[in-house]
């Protein structure tokens, strides 16, 4: 497996890229440095995007679950616009703004069309781009992703963790929670601080209320692509799996042991889903 | 960027790079006052982050990679384990793995 971490140009800003894909098997140092049908990779892999949620970064998939896939396909994992060690952008976090991060990324990296998965808030950015530039998605899998119509994304209730509306350690406790962090990253000044941000100068609140009046006004059932809704079975958001099960027409819906962060915890059994729906096996 | 070490590379060496790959993720002056060892963690005594640590990887990986599958070597490691690494651990199995 080849691995490759750079910055990419997006706009005016620089976005961090870490993309594996398959390679060459080890040799041995003595062994002749001539081209071989082993150096052939992955020109024709399948290129695979991934998305991560809100206050993670691209390493939710770089250890545990990328390396796998990348045995078969050229897996693409980027840290969004403000988070990891991307570059900060003031202004709203939409999601149409991060799907045109989205899409400028791939024409940066010369991908026509890919397989997206996105947790979390990265799914729902998936999930848009796919409605709208369905051309550019062969296959879609949304990893516990909220469809930001749910109840807690009304503006009554953002405006109610937001402390109405003052950013407070209280309001920025109460995000880092509801995006499933772990205690040490709750805990981090780093984290905290990039939540304050992404509160303030990243607009979230405004962010989810446009994302929200976006996802009303979109057919669902014009999705035509393969898509696997995976939810666990504690997530806040396993109701949002079965409403998109309905309404999308070639959607499969799996559920995997845990909460909103299922991810981190079950990464061999999410790893596992994945690799069967982008095979077009099932699990 | 550093050559490979030729055959025969002490695991002095190798951690001596490392230090230096961490050099490079953290800044000069962040390792000079750290106190930087063997048995550092780098989660722990480090105080590194996971996407610090994506950098740190991906820079062994570049450094190391042709002679030992790093990245599958941290695929097979479980949570926990990717917690509690040291620097030690990284330096025996890029020793071991040639």
């Amino acid at each position: 497996m080849a691995l490759d971490e750079r910055f990419v140009a997006v706009g005016t800003k620089k976005v961090h890229v870490v993309e594996m894909r398959p390679d060459a098997p080890l040799r041995p140092p003595t062994e002749a440095l001539a081209p071989s049908a082993h150096d052939m990779p992955s020109a024709g892999a399948q290129a695979l995007v991934m998305l991560h949620g809100l206050f993670s970064n691209l390493s939710l998939y770089f250890f545990r679950i990328a390396p796998s896939l990348a045995h078969t396909y050229r897996v693409v994992i980027y840290d969004l616009r403000s988070h990891g060690l991307s570059e900060r952008a003031s202004g709203a976090h939409t999601l149409e703004v991060l799907s045109e991060d989205l899409l400028a990324l791939m024409d940066a990296l010369e991908i026509e069309k890919a397989a997206l998965a996105g947790h979390s808030y990265g799914g729902t950015v998936a999930l848009l781009t796919a409605l709208q530039h369905p051309e550019k998605v062969s296959q879609l899998a949304l990893i516990d992703a909220p469809c930001l119509t749910e109840p807690r994304f009304a503006a009554a209730r953002l405006r109610q963790r937001l402390s109405h509306g003052r950013v407070t350690d209280r309001s920025v406790a109460r995000y880092a929670s509801a995006a499933g962090l772990s205690a040490q990253a709750r805990r981090s000044p780093k984290s905290q601080e990039q939540i304050r941000y992404l509160l303030t100068e990243g607009r979230l609140e405004a962010s989810f209320s446009a994302g929200r009046t976006t996802m009303q006004s979109l057919d669902l059932g014009r999705l035509a692509m393969p898509t696997l809704l995976l939810y666990g079975t504690r997530s806040p958001f396993r109701a949002t799996g079965r409403r998109l099960k309905a309404a999308i027409p070639c959607s499969v819906l799996e559920l995997v042991e845990g909460g909103h962060d299922f991810p981190v915890k079950s990464a061999p059994q999410l790893t596992e889903h994945l690799a069967c729906f982008l095979a077009g096996t099932g699990i | 960027m550093v050559a490979i070490p030729p055959t025969g590379v002490t695991a002095d060496e190798v951690l001596r790079e490392l230090i230096e790959v961490l050099a490079s993720v953290l800044g000069e002056e962040v390792v000079a006052v750290m106190d930087v060892s063997a048995e550092s963690s780098f989660v722990r005594d480090l105080e590194m982050d996971s996407i610090a640590i994506v950098a740190f990887a991906s820079e062994v990986n570049e450094r190391f990679g042709e002679r030992v599958d790093f990245i599958a070597w941290l695929r097979g490691q479980s949570l926990r384990s990717l917690q509690k690494l040291t620097v030690k651990d990284v330096a025996d199995f890029i020793v071991q793995g040639r």
